[in-house]
This record gives C-alpha cells, sequence and structure tokens, in this order.
C-alpha cells in the first residue's frame, strides 16, 4: 500500500479546478456543426428558428431519425427547426396547457374542433389566410374545400388544416367464414344485422363447441359505433363529438331526437340477447377492434384500410378466416357511417417570429417532388424499398412482405419507434390514408396509383367504396361559444346515459327522460341557438 | 459535540439571550444540519408555497393573455358555479364516500398486519410473508387496473368463472355501480396493506424489549403483550400517520379511480381528482377548476386541524 503514490490533497484540488475550467471552456464553446447539416454556408446565428409540434415518431429521438424530418432539415438550410415531438396520448393533456402557458410552438399541431376555440378566446393565434395565398399554393391546390371550414372563425382563415388526410373512412366490416358457416349473407337492413350480432354470439360460428363468439364488442362509451345509430336517422359523432342535422330548416343535435332513444332501445335488446361481448363499454378505451382481430368477434366498425390487416391477424389463430366489409345497415331512420372530417390542423401563434416561413414550411409538404418522396408508408430504405430513379418512394407490396417472412419481421423491429406516423406527421398521412394529389404529373399519379392498387386487396378496395357511399358528415361546421362551458357537461351525462342504456343497467324511458331535462337546463338550447347563428 | 457546546454555552453566559441572538447561535451550532434542510426547504418553497400565489385564479376570469394579475375578478363566481352544478355535488358525495371507507377500512389494516407478521417468530416465514404483501405496492395502477379488468371479466375472468362454476350468475362488475367503490377499497387494501405496514413494523421493532420481558415475567399471554405492549407502542405513530392521512382526506387517488371508472359507473366513480382533470386539464377551464382544487385544499386543511385538536383532548400526541 506504501509503494503507491500518495494522492495529495493539493493534487485533488488541482485536479478539482482543471475539470471545473474544462468544463466551463466546454460550455462556453460554440456548438460542433454538423457535417452534413447542409448548412455550411450560413454563419452561425443567422438561421431563423421555427418550432415544430407534431405528434410522429415513438420518441423525440426516432422521429430525428426518420426520412421526413433528415428530408426537412436539408431543404431549408436557412432554417433551424425545434422539434417538439409529443406522443398522441401526451398531447391530449398537454395542448390545454400549452395554450393556457402561451407555450405553443410555431407551427403547432392541434384539433380543429377542440382547439382553436379556446386558441382564439386567448387571442394566441394568427389569421393564416393571407399567408396561404402567398406562401401555399400547394397546399390550396390539393386540400378540398369542405376541408377548410372548420378552421374558419369570424370569417376569418385560423389554421392551415391537415388538408387531404381525411378520417372519413369508416364501415362494418365481417368475418366473412363465420357468414358463410352460419348460411347467412351481409346484412342490408338493421333487422338483419341484429339477427347476424346474435347468431355470431350464440350459434358457434366457428364450430368449436364452445360458447367462446361474440356479435361485436362496442367501444367504451358506445362512442364509436355509429352504424347502428345513422339506422334509426341519429348519430352519436365518433369520440361522442355530437352530430347535427337540418330539421324542419333548423339544425339540431341527434342526441334530443326520438330515433336516439329507438336507436338505444334497439342497442340494449341485442345486448341482452348476447350479441355484444360482455366486457364492451366498461374496458378501457383502445380495446374496440382487438376482438376482431383475435377471432373472438365477428363484426367490427373501423377503417376501411383495416380489412387485410385484421385478415392476417384472424388467421393467425383461424387460418380460413376472411373479412368483408358491409353496407351500412338500413333502418327507419336511414342509413351511415360517420365521417370524421378534417379535424387535425396546423396554427401559428402570435410568438412566432417567422409566420410567412411557417407556411413555407407547410407548403413545401405539398410540392409533387417532396410529396412523393415522403407519401410512402415504411422507413425509407428498410420498410419500403426506398426511392426509384424518379426519386418517387417505392412500397413493398403485401406478396413481398409475406415473401420476406421472418426478414419482414427483423426490419419492422429495426425502425419500430420510428414507424409510427413515420417520424413525422404533419399535414401528409400515408398512401392509403391519403389518396396521390391530383397536382401530380401524370406519370407521377400512375405511379402511386399503381402502388395503391397493388398495397389493398380487392375486399380492402371494395371496404373503401362502401365507406365513401354511406359517408355521413355532421353539419355543424365549427363549435360555437357555448360549446366550452355546456359540451363537456352535455357529453359525459349523455355518455353516461347512453352507455347505461345499452347494457339495460337503467331504463331507457326513464333516462331518456332525464337526459332530455338535463340538456334543456345545462345549455342544450343556447348551444342549438348558436349552431344555428353560424 | 453540538448538545455540550449548547450547554457550555448556556452554563458560561449565565444570562439570557435574545431570539434573534440565539437563533443564530443556534444556526452556526447546528450548521450542519441546517445545510441538509437547504435542498427539502428550496422544494417546499418553489413547488408548494409559491404556486399557491396561483390559487388567485379561484377568483378571476383568468384569460392568457392578461395573465393572473390582468385577469378579471369575479369574486366568488366560480365557486358559486361549482356549488350549483349537479355533477360536483355528484362528485363531492363519491369523493367524502370513497374517502371515509377508504379512512375506515385502509387505514387499521395495516397496524393489524403489522401486529401480526410481528407475531411470526418463524423468521424465514415470516420474510416470505412480507415479501408477498409488499409486492403489489410495486405494480404501476394501470398494471393493476389490468389484472383486476382480467379477472373481473364477466367473459371470461376467474372470479366469474368460479361463480358460474358453482352454479352462480355471472356479474359484469365494472358495468354496475354499486360494486365501483367496495372495488377501489378492496384494491387498495390488497395493493397498499403490506406497504403500508411497514412503517408500523419498523416502530415495532423499536418498542424496549423490557417491557417485553416484564409483561412477560407479570404473567401476560401474546395477545395482551400485544394489547398493552405493542400497541401502546404504535400509539404515537398511529396518531400522526391518522392525522396526516385526514389532511389527504379527499385525495382518494386519482390514478386508480382513473383508470378503474368508466361511464356505466361514474354515478358512483367520478371524484373530485377526476372531476380536475377533465375539466380542468382536458377543457382548460383552469380558474374554475382551481377552485374546486382550493375547497379540496382547504377542507383537508380543516380536517387536519380538527383531528390535531382531537387528538390533544384525548390526551395524544398531535402533530402541532
Amino acid at each position: 500500500m506504501s509503494s503507491q503514490p500518495k494522492f495529495t490533497r493539493r493534487q485533488a484540488l488541482k485536479l478539482m479546478g482543471i475539470t471545473s475550467v474544462s468544463a466551463y471552456l466546454a460550455a462556453c464553446a460554440p456548438p460542433t456543426e454538423m457535417a452534413d447539416s447542409g448548412d455550411s454556408e450560413m454563419p452561425a446565428g443567422e438561421k431563423k428558428k421555427i418550432s415544430i409540434s407534431h405528434i410522429g415518431g415513438g420518441s423525440v429521438e426516432a422521429s430525428e431519425k426518420s426520412h421526413r424530418m433528415m428530408l426537412l432539415r436539408s431543404s431549408f438550410p436557412d432554417i433551424e427547426f425545434e422539434n417538439r415531438w409529443v406522443s398522441y396520448a401526451a398531447y391530449l393533456d398537454k395542448i390545454p396547457v400549452q395554450i393556457a402557458s402561451g407555450d405553443l410552438a410555431d407551427l403547432q399541431f392541434c384539433n380543429a374542433f377542440n382547439d382553436i376555440p379556446l386558441m382564439m378566446e386567448n387571442e394566441v393565434i394568427i389569421e393564416t389566410g393571407p399567408l396561404l395565398e402567398q406562401f401555399g399554393q400547394n397546399i390550396l391546390a390539393v386540400t378540398p374545400e369542405a376541408a377548410w371550414a372548420s378552421t374558419v372563425y369570424d370569417g376569418r382563415q385560423v389554421a392551415v388544416t391537415h388538408n387531404i388526410y381525411d378520417l372519413n373512412i369508416w364501415c362494418s366490416q365481417y368475418r366473412g367464414d363465420w357468414l358463410e358457416a352460419l348460411g347467412m349473407g351481409i346484412p342490408e337492413t338493421i333487422d338483419e344485422y341484429g339477427e347476424v350480432l346474435r347468431a355470431f354470439s350464440n350459434s358457434d360460428p366457428d364450430g368449436n363447441g364452445e360458447d367462446d363468439t361474440y356479435g361485436r364488442l362496442l367501444y367504451n362509451s358506445v362512442r364509436f359505433d355509429d352504424d347502428f345509430f345513422h339506422a334509426f336517422g341519429v348519430a352519436v359523432g365518433h369520440h361522442l363529438n355530437g352530430f347535427w342535422r337540418q330539421r324542419d330548416g333548423r339544425l339540431e343535435l341527434d342526441w334530443v331526437q326520438p330515433g336516439m332513444k329507438d336507436a338505444l332501445a334497439w342497442m340494449s335488446s341485442v345486448w341482452a340477447d348476447g350479441g355484444f361481448h360482455p366486457d364492451s363499454i366498461s374496458i378501457p378505451l383502445g380495446q374496440k377492434d382487438n376482438a376482431f382481430r383475435a377471432g373472438i368477434a365477428g363484426n367490427v366498425y373501423t377503417a376501411w384500410s383495416a380489412v387485410d390487416f385484421a385478415q392476417n391477424q384472424i388467421r393467425t389463430v383461424a387460418p380460413e378466416a376472411t373479412v368483408v366489409a358491409g353496407p351500412a345497415p338500413e333502418g327507419p331512420g336511414g342509413r351511415g357511417y360517420t365521417g370524421e372530417g378534417w379535424p387535425w390542423c396546423f396554427v401559428i401563434p402570435i410568438t412566432a417570429e417567422h409566420p410567412e416561413d411557417c407556411v413555407r414550411v407547410i407548403d413545401w409538404f405539398f410540392t409533387p417532388d417532396i410529396a412523393a418522396q415522403i407519401l410512402c408508408e415504411g422507413v425509407l430504405g428498410v420498410t419500403n424499398k426506398g426511392l426509384n430513379e424518379n426519386g418517387w418512394c417505392v412500397e413493398f407490396t403485401p406478396e413481398e412482405k409475406a415473401a420476406m417472412g421472418d426478414e419482414w419481421t427483423q426490419k419492422q423491429n429495426e425502425v419500430q419507434d420510428i414507424n409510427v406516423f413515420w417520424g413525422l406527421w404533419l399535414t401528409i398521412g400515408t398512401l392509403g390514408g391519403v389518396q396521390p394529389f391530383p397536382t401530380f404529373p401524370p406519370d407521377m399519379k400512375a405511379h402511386f396509383d399503381g402502388m395503391l392498387e397493388a398495397k389493398y386487396s380487392e375486399e380492402s378496395l371494395a371496404a373503401q367504396v362502401i365507406s365513401q357511399e354511406y359517408l355521413r358528415l355532421t353539419e355543424k361546421p365549427r363549435p360555437v361559444q357555448a360549446d366550452k362551458e355546456y359540451w363537456p357537461g352535455l357529453q359525459t351525462r349523455f355518455g353516461e346515459f347512453i352507455s347505461q342504456a345499452v347494457a339495460g343497467t337503467i331504463d331507457i324511458d326513464q333516462g331518456w327522460s332525464e337526459w332530455l331535462d338535463f340538456f334543456e337546463k345545462n345549455g342544450g338550447p343556447l348551444l342549438t341557438e348558436q349552431v344555428n347563428e353560424i | 459535540m453540538a448538545t455540550s457546546a449548547v450547554s457550555k454555552s448556556t452554563a458560561i453566559s449565565g444570562r439570557r439571550r435574545s431570539f434573534w441572538a440565539q437563533f443564530v447561535f443556534n444556526l452556526w451550532t447546528y450548521r450542519y444540519l441546517y445545510l441538509m434542510l437547504v435542498l427539502p426547504f428550496v422544494f417546499f418553497i418553489i413547488f408548494r408555497f409559491y404556486p399557491m400565489w396561483g390559487n388567485i385564479i379561484a377568483f378571476k376570469k383568468y384569460q392568457l393573455m392578461r395573465g393572473i394579475w390582468g385577469s378579471q375578478w369575479v369574486g366568488f363566481q366560480h365557486f358559486n358555479t361549482l356549488f350549483d352544478d349537479p355533477a360536483f355535488l355528484r362528485v363531492l358525495r363519491n369523493t367524502v364516500s370513497i374517502a371515509f371507507f377508504k379512512l375506515v377500512f385502509t387505514f387499521p389494516a395495516p397496524i393489524i398486519l403489522a401486529l401480526f407478521i410481528n407475531e411470526i417468530r418463524h423468521m424465514a416465514y415470516k420474510r416470505f410473508v412480507q415479501t408477498v404483501v409488499y409486492v403489489p405496492h410495486f405494480l404501476s395502477w394501470v398494471i393493476y387496473g389490468a389484472i383486476l379488468y382480467i379477472v373481473l371479466s364477466p367473459a371470461n375472468g376467474i372470479v366469474n368463472n368460479i361463480a358460474a362454476s358453482l352454479g352462480m350468475e355471472k356479474v359484469a362488475f365494472f358495468q354496475k355501480p354499486g360494486y365501483f367503490q367496495p372495488i377501489v377499497i378492496i384494491s387498495s387494501l390488497l395493493k397498499e396493506t403490506g406497504w403500508a405496514a411497514i412503517i408500523y413494523l419498523a416502530t415495532i421493532s423499536t418498542i424496549d424489549l423490557t417491557l417485553y420481558e416484564a409483561a412477560i415475567i407479570d404473567g401476560a399471554n401474546r395477545w395482551q403483550l400485544m394489547r398493552y405492549v405493542t400497541l401502546p407502542g404504535l400509539a404515537m405513530t398511529i396518531v400522526t400517520l391518522f392525522i396526516l392521512q385526514i389532511g389527504f382526506f379527499l385525495n382518494v387517488g386519482f390514478e386508480q379511480i382513473f383508470i378503474l371508472q368508466n361511464n356505466m359507473v361514474l354515478m358512483t366513480a367520478d371524484v373530485i381528482e377526476t372531476f380536475i382533470y377533465r375539466v380542468g386539464i382536458r377543457q382548460a377551464r383552469f380558474d374554475f377548476t382551481t377552485a374546486a382544487g382550493l375547497f379540496n385544499g382547504l377542507v383537508g386543511m380543516v380536517l387536519v386541524l380538527l383531528a390535531d385538536r382531537l387528538a390533544k383532548r384525548l390526551d395524544l400526541p398531535g402533530i402541532f
């Protein structure tokens, strides 16, 4: 021990001093320039700064690794982007706090129906209409007219909608093999629908001799089962967002129409006969499709693009399974599937220093050459084929994915942290969720049309047609003043009532009277009045 | 060393110090102890006391662009709205009900468990029991809630399967409002009792063994040892923890309730904390729900003061 050199207090102090000075110098040093950042010509400190809030990627690190983000950074060497990624789950809690604290990104992702009223009330966002006219020609060229309605306040355009990415994609899907085994066809009417659900639950459609199948697993709070309701001329509106229609020249909320009570009574009768999975309503959110995909339930109301995925999932437990989409069941009130419209958008807060550049950045995504690079599903060169000789991305076909077997799984695992919306979910979704742009040159459009055709099975594409054919949209274009104070209370009370009514834990007649009374006394008439003033 | 310094200083001076002189003297004498207090003190200043200032938005119509001070005063308007809101009255009723039953069942449970564990003489078995009862505490409510959903599922949950095999009707526990609060209480008991017993077991280990020996010589049996030695030894800890828990009376556990509740059972499951989350955070009505939170805090403070006074009246140690 004595042979080892002694480490004296003086040496220790010296070492601490050197460490502190080094740390100080390191902290003061300018940041190292990235070799491939493409901005080597720009002197440090002259870049414009733009922060982007978005929900793509499994983490901010994953988002940074995505092709979309890297392409964005390299295409705007004069701009320093601050990536303010947030998970979708966290976004819901974070956005109200962001609004209340004013901590909004320069390009702030938000929900037009839920968040813009609050932003307008607090006067935290700017008008975007003139900027779009000047810098957003690509966006304007591809966005359907109807998509803008939710972002107009007092005659002013205050947000850039999530453009072509719509949520008008829902339809009812069935286990085709179960229908065949039971000798039943795809239901056309609401009564046939009820019989199918009962038979799926009670007639052993999988033929295993056990009572282990169900018609359908309802969504939490029955907030996503509008295919039943439309048959009675009403709808809940996905996520309890409400559904308004013209009645006698006035917009009225479906929730207080007599058809609503009839729809609930019908659903309650199916529930009583065991047509719905008994865990329906009370299980946590997000389980809606799982019972179908696990081969337990025979019917689901979901996106048309999920047909192939669901079929593949079910085939892991039932190799002969088939999934088919059906028309909206017809009833005394008509038929339909709810569309969610264009709920997502970007706003620019008053604190943004470069609003014109913010619009320029969004518009850039819609430039055909750029869109052609990022429109494909998958991570460039890993879970898709990368860019072809024209610089357009190419997806693997389902057959190619199947042929890869374990290699495909390996590729997916490799980029699983990026693959949530492919790293930067801004204005553009992915092929299928969006269609090839009308502004694409003919050869580019043909490329993506062909890929879209190869991407989905015939059943899926038939489902897409069905979802469009029976599409119904609420006629209330945007929130009104009274929404903030009264709508949440009405949502909670109505969600409670319909859940209990369907499951038969309350008397529907009594519950209906109480609900109407609640609506009358808790802002319902004022809300209706204001909606009609829009 | 510090004690001797104080004695010495008092002995030498022989005269009374002024308050501030004594304060500074103590500060210097116990400087290392006070130094250790700095971080917690800063923590409380930043995260507990400073935010209290924001409570004034309970009396304002809070608008971001005007800031807290610039927003318009509205007096007790939010409180009036709160108590006129039928949803809040239901929320208050549920909160008090759950809080009361949690206090009645979950407060004594760890004391009883600690007393029983203390009586186990086989050390290996004692450690095994302790480990088993501690483990649920380390599961998050998300996991624990999922387990409850699976166990109580009317489709294929083990509880319903057993009931069905005995010829009983299956019950959809999470769809009947009447079952919600019992599920909350029982799940709390199962999850947290073991962990909460640790503090009592630690206190028991500090009880002077000679007291047990003396009691045994006097002919006390094990029950009497528990009744007349162990329990009195725990009294101070029990009272202190009781008063502290009373302070959080209306905080019934957001995470647990939020995870277990659904619209079918909202009439018995909606509590102040979930109400504040739903209305305050999700709907951004910060002023309104600050009023609800302030009410919650005030009730807690009054209850603590009452419990402290009650404890002193009963000749038990209080916390002030």
